[in-house]
């Protein structure tokens, strides 16, 4: 059989598109409650997605120590989302996203562990070290951890995840009624970690999780971010918006991969993609334009500020980008902001132009058109290895997500390029993943 | 009033031997606890409480608890989407525990479940955790320790309040959608937590989701709980020793300059029903020659005429204002009392037919809590 497409729905309050909510069609009102949160996970499913996923962040997305005004929520809690979720869903994967920096191992290896018991198999863990510096504030730290620190902590926190995960044989669970024997203590092991962070003795309450491991998700895109992404990533949230770079980057990461003993179909790698369609060009291009009305320049602009890290807020907005005064602030740019900046520069664009580029996408990959042409876009991607499908980021509920469900997902069905049923009923099993043996994930396996 | 009457789930039941005799699977099963909330709340129960900590917990031969520990959080978000109405809550611990991220992971259920859940905040349990986390469980200074717990729930109680309710504005023709002069940054500077905040989740639906907390074992311990919580549960051994502990929590409350109508106590009592007493007393027997359970552990066995007896007379008696349910087997006893002990109680008018609220805080009569920064504002009104 030939290869698939992949599909995730990444979930966003209000929409990937930062002024989505303003929408006539959005019910703003409705975006932290459960109703929102099962229709979009039941349309998702009804598409046959393969996940679900949610993100987090650990700080309000503000300027200088103000809420912004123009649009101001993040992800709300992530296992909250998808726990809920599972209990309305058969099949649909659930990746939650939770930070290595701010937790301890031992509750987060027991809370996916939940997940994984509770959905059948269905979790995945969003692995972050936290990137934004205002979370150090809110966990009684004074400045964020370095980047390196946060990675070596990450790779000590999943090896004790993983270790708990498998601290019980898969025959520990005994449940021998005339013996009075509920769990067999011989086959429990209790981990014993001595590490440069982490110092614990103890077993999992659990039996191991239905999918052994939850799989292992990762989004880092900074050199670090890729080694640790071909380490221990099973499948990888990208941000490139480019097909060359989306092959360059997926290539460096599974180039890296044999370093590790693992072999490349091990890992998924989904860019995320924020489509826009019409049953016509010029109606997608009608719709775009809508939406992009609705951008206050205010938030384009905090948001472009916030992803260079450098201030905009003085700058005339048709004016060119200042790609000289970004690049002289000589810091270590994420991949989304070099790609951003090199685009400004070969195309001349405006402040005001970049900053409706972040605010329509958060730079993530867009696509405006028909169905027919989206699905060209995503095979022409997935055939000449850009990627090995999508994470989806319709532009405001339910109405976007709708459409692609509706009336992209059956080409690329018929096209033979995504399943028309799930197959199996693990996340696993969808993503076409292997059940993990025991040992460690950052070590050779 | 009327009585308030929670049940808590937990794999097999709260006898130590109800996982030999009980038909659901031995397995973690999200199913079973589901089909089990429904019942709760076609009983209309206030509320279902998951992972609460209940003295003599149930330990096999080999040192483990003979029900599977889901974590509690996931196991209460799986919930939400299966009921409508009745109170969810779940354990979640102050120790080696960040209160940003409590606050957060409560104030989503929250809005979740448009105002039904409650935070069973646990503590004074580091010993067993701290081998796990790898830190001193710090016991050994109790009131060092009560002063850190009670600094936590200040500060999640904080960043609850950090969004007005009137924050999330979402002006769609101003293209408003949070109003920044409503949201705070809590700046907490204390002996134990610096959290700047403000949260970035708007304030929860019940303002704060309920607060249940444990019956503490020491007088300082106490103190906090009565200061703190919404919801104690108390496991007294004897009669006049829950009468005495009920006037007591009710002294602390109103000594920490609460209402003392706003503190709910509720007694935690496990169940083994019968269709006669003679049946019941033979389950439980059958029970006991199994494992013996805990002699210390508040339990009835009986029929449902005489528990339904027995809840009227204890709430009459000013014992408690109402109980937390613990089912000796389920899902079986769980059953009994929803289909035989429940309405009995409904026909003498002592607990409620329908739900007269939507939010948990509404079932059990408690307030909702204003905003510290909103002083003088108008409530929001519940959807």
């Amino acid at each position: 059989m030939k290869p698939r497409l992949h599909l995730g729905l990444f979930i966003y309050p209000a929409g990937h598109h930062i002024a989505g909510w303003r929408h006539p069609a959005v019910d703003a009102r409705s975006i932290a409650g459960m109703d929102y949160y099962r229709q979009a996970a039941q349309t998702a499913e009804r598409g046959k997605f393969d996940l679900f996923f949610v993100g987090d962040m650990l700080a309000a997305r503000e300027r200088d120590g103000r809420v912004i005004r123009e649009g101001g929520l993040n992800n709300i809690d992530s296992i909250s989302i998808t726990s809920a979720l599972s209990a309305v869903t058969e099949c649909l994967g659930f990746v939650a996203t939770l930070s290595t920096t701010y937790n301890e191992p031992y509750y987060i290896a027991e809370r996916f562990a939940s997940l994984d018991h509770i959905s059948n198999g269905r979790a995945g863990w969003n692995i972050i070290t936290t990137a934004n510096d205002d979370a150090a504030y809110n966990f009684g730290q004074k400045s964020h951890m370095e980047k390196t620190l946060r990675y070596e902590r990450a790779k000590e926190f999943i090896d004790i995840c993983t270790a708990l995960w498998d601290s019980w044989d898969d025959d520990a669970l005994v449940a021998d009624a005339a013996r009075g024997m509920f769990a067999d203590q011989g086959r429990i092991h209790p981990v014993d970690h001595h590490g440069r962070f982490f110092s614990m003795r103890g077993a999992s309450e659990l039996p191991r999780p239905p999918q052994g491991w939850p799989v292992l998700v990762q989004a880092g895109g900074s050199p670090a971010g890729i080694d640790f992404a071909a380490m221990v990533g099973e499948t990888i949230f990208a941000a490139q918006s480019k097909l060359d770079e989306a092959r360059a980057y997926r290539t460096a990461v599974k180039d890296r991969m044999p370093k590790y003993g693992r072999s490349p179909e091990t890992l998924k790698v989904l860019p995320g993609l924020s489509p826009i369609l019409g049953s016509t060009e010029l109606e997608a291009k009608r719709k775009e334009a809508e939406l992009d009305e609705l951008i206050l320049p205010a938030v384009g602009v905090w948001m472009l500020s916030e992803q260079m890290r450098f201030r905009l807020y003085d700058y005339d907005l048709d004016a060119r980008l200042p790609c000289g005064d970004i690049r002289a602030s000589d810091q270590a740019f994420t991949p989304r902001v070099v790609s951003l900046l090199d685009r400004a520069e070969n195309e001349g664009l405006t402040v005001r132009a970049c900053a409706n580029l972040v605010a329509k996408s958060r730079s993530h990959g867009t696509f405006v058109g028909t169905p027919e042409h989206l699905a060209d876009h995503m095979q022409l991607w997935f055939d000449t290895g850009g990627c090995d499908g999508f994470n989806v980021m319709p532009a405001y509920f339910p109405d976007e997500l709708n459409v692609f469900v509706d009336q992209a997902v059956p080409i690329l069905q018929r096209r033979g390029l995504f399943r028309t049923d799930y197959e199996g009923t693990m996340l696993r099993d969808h993503l076409g993943l292997a059940y993990p043996k025991r040992g460690r994930a950052t070590g050779a396996r | 009033m009327t009585l308030h009457l929670a049940v808590s789930l937990a794999g097999s039941g709260y006898h130590p031997a109800a996982w030999q005799v009980s038909p659901l699977p031995a397995k973690p099963s999200a199913a079973a606890i589901q089909a089990m909330a429904r019942t709760a709340e076609r009983g209309r129960l206030d509320a279902i409480l998951l992972g609460v900590p209940v003295e003599g917990a149930p330990v096999s031969e080999n040192g483990r608890v003979n029900t599977m520990q889901l974590d509690p959080l996931p196991l209460l978000g799986s919930l939400i989407g299966v009921t409508q109405q009745i109170g969810v809550g779940a354990a979640w611990t102050v120790d080696y525990t960040e209160p940003y991220n409590v606050a957060r992971v409560f104030a989503t259920l929250d809005h979740l479940s448009y105002g039904r859940t409650a935070w069973i905040v646990r503590m004074f349990e580091t010993d067993a955790l701290a081998p796990r986390i790898g830190r001193a469980s710090g016991l050994d200074d109790l009131a060092a320790y009560c002063a850190r717990a009670a600094e936590f729930v200040d500060v999640v109680k904080e960043l609850w309040d950090s969004w007005e309710d009137e924050a999330f504005a979402l002006d769609k023709e101003s293209g408003m959608f949070v109003d920044p002069e409503r949201v705070h940054p809590i700046h907490h500077v204390g002996r134990s937590f610096s959290v700047r905040g403000p949260l970035n989740v708007p304030r929860p639906p019940q303002g704060y989701p309920v607060l249940v907390q444990s019956d503490p074992a020491t007088v300082i311990g106490r103190r906090l709980a009565a200061a703190t919580a919404d919801v104690v549960l108390t496991s007294s051994p004897s009669l006049p020793q829950a009468e005495a502990r009920y006037q007591e929590l009710h002294a602390l409350a109103e000594e920490a300059g609460c209402l003392a109508h706003d503190l709910r106590i509720l007694a935690n009592m496990v169940f083994v029903l019968g269709e006669t007493e003679s049946v019941a007393q033979r389950r439980a027997a059958e029970l006991d020659a199994l494992v013996p359970q805990d002699a210390a552990t508040p339990r009835f066995v009986g029929t449902p005429g005489q528990f339904a007896a027995l809840m009227v007379t204890l709430h009459e008696q000013h014992i408690c204002d109402g109980f937390n349910l613990l089912p000796a087997v389920l899902p079986h006893d769980l059953d009994l009392l929803v289909d035989a002990v429940l309405p009995l109680l409904q026909r003498h008018g002592a607990f409620r037919s329908e739900y007269a609220g939507n939010t948990l805080r509404e079932h059990l009569g408690l307030s909702r809590p204003r905003s510290q920064y909103a002083t003088g504002m108008v409530e929001r009104t519940r959807p």
